[in-house]
């Protein structure tokens, strides 16, 4: 059997097949027309307008929040990372980083190489000497020709407090002995 | 969602059968259908905005019931599931002898061969024969030519009575 549009002749379906279908129909909508359509679908209508704020928030405020959050908080360790690199190890390093441009000048007293471990025995041997009396002579050095940009070195004050607040006190007067005349000449 | 006006609420509700029967050919399982039928609606109603022309409600309606349709039959390859209350169903009200040979078993026949053919050619008859929508509706739904619907049509009819005709031997 064949149906006709427009000239074009379309397969049909057997009377079996069509049948079936009918049924299918049929049984479908008679179950469908005895519920109440109207009163299921406001019910569902009001749950879902009632749960729509929770779920924009969930879905696309928090989100934005999540990820605002995330953009500063990286930014800001980037930032920290920069500007304030983490002294970890023993802080006699990053002192030491601090006056280099003084230490530079001084051949007889090496620099400890970068992630070297500097421990309170090295120190006593002289390099916590050599640090504060470098920093009172590196002010002179690092306003010098191709110093720019170098790190400002501390004043001496500060470092030696700063010294004996890691070490104690005993320690940093041990560690200055050698060159309580050196400063002077400074 | 909002809730809509009661003027767009009767206006579509008014094709819940449409969209039912719709949804019956694609999911064929009337408890099914009956959730995907309020799932359109639900939708229909949060986009009624995009509703540009209300003459054009009904195959408005209707494509958006072919969309969740298809987006459920999608879900369900993804994730095949027993719905609870189908299997709850089935043992507390087991189907007598009878119905399941003139019912069931023809009515799985015929879901077996209409779930082998392609899925455009699946898509036109469910569309014709379940939704008895014209050939000028199923263009406008599928966005092609009535001339692409005939030759579909024409190709999934033949198919689908081969594979019954196949299966009942």
């Amino acid at each position: 059997m064949r149906e006709k549009q427009n000239g074009t002749r379309v397969a049909e379906l057997p009377d079996a097949i069509r049948q079936i279908i009918r049924r299918e129909v049929e049984d479908g909508l008679a179950d469908f027309g005895a519920k109440d359509f109207e009163a299921d679908l406001r019910a569902k209508l009001r749950r879902a307008s009632e749960a729509a704020p929770r779920r924009f928030f969930f879905l696309k405020t928090a989100p934005a929040i999540g990820l605002t959050l995330a953009v500063v908080g990286i930014g800001a360790a980037i930032l920290w990372l920069v500007k304030e690199p983490p002294r970890t190890g023993p802080n006699v390093l990053a002192l030491s980083l601090e006056i280099s441009p003084g230490l530079a000048n001084l051949e007889e007293y090496p620099l400890p190489s970068a992630g070297e471990e500097i421990g309170p025995a090295s120190m006593a041997t002289g390099l916590v000497g050599r640090a504060l009396f470098s920093a009172a002579g590196a002010a002179a050095s690092v306003s010098g020709p191709g110093t720019e940009g170098a790190i400002k070195p501390l004043p001496r004050t500060t470092l030696e407090q700063k010294m004996r607040l890691l070490y104690g006190d005993r320690t940093i007067e041990r560690a200055l002995e050698p060159f309580r005349d050196k400063f002077k000449e400074v | 969602v909002t809730i809509p006006g009661q003027d767009l609420f009767a206006r579509l509700a008014a094709y819940r059968e449409d969209v039912f029967r719709l949804c019956l050919g694609f999911s064929r399982n009337a408890a099914v259908a009956e959730d995907l039928c309020h799932e359109v609606f639900l939708k229909a109603f949060g986009r009624a905005t995009s509703l540009r022309e209300p003459a054009g409600a009904r195959i408005w309606l209707l494509r958006i019931a072919r969309t969740t349709c298809l987006d459920h039959l999608r879900r369900l390859r993804l994730l095949p599931t027993v719905r609870v209350e189908e299997a709850a169903r089935a043992m507390a009200d087991p189907p007598g002898p009878e119905a399941l040979s003139e019912t069931s078993e023809e009515r799985q026949r015929l879901k077996a061969a209409i779930r082998a053919l392609p899925k455009k050619q699946r898509d036109v008859l469910v569309l014709r024969e379940y939704g008895g929508l014209s050939y000028d509706d199923l263009a406008r739904i599928l966005r092609i030519r009535p001339g692409t619907v005939m030759s579909r049509l024409n190709r999934a009819r033949k198919a689908v009575t081969a594979a019954f005709k196949g299966e009942r031997r």
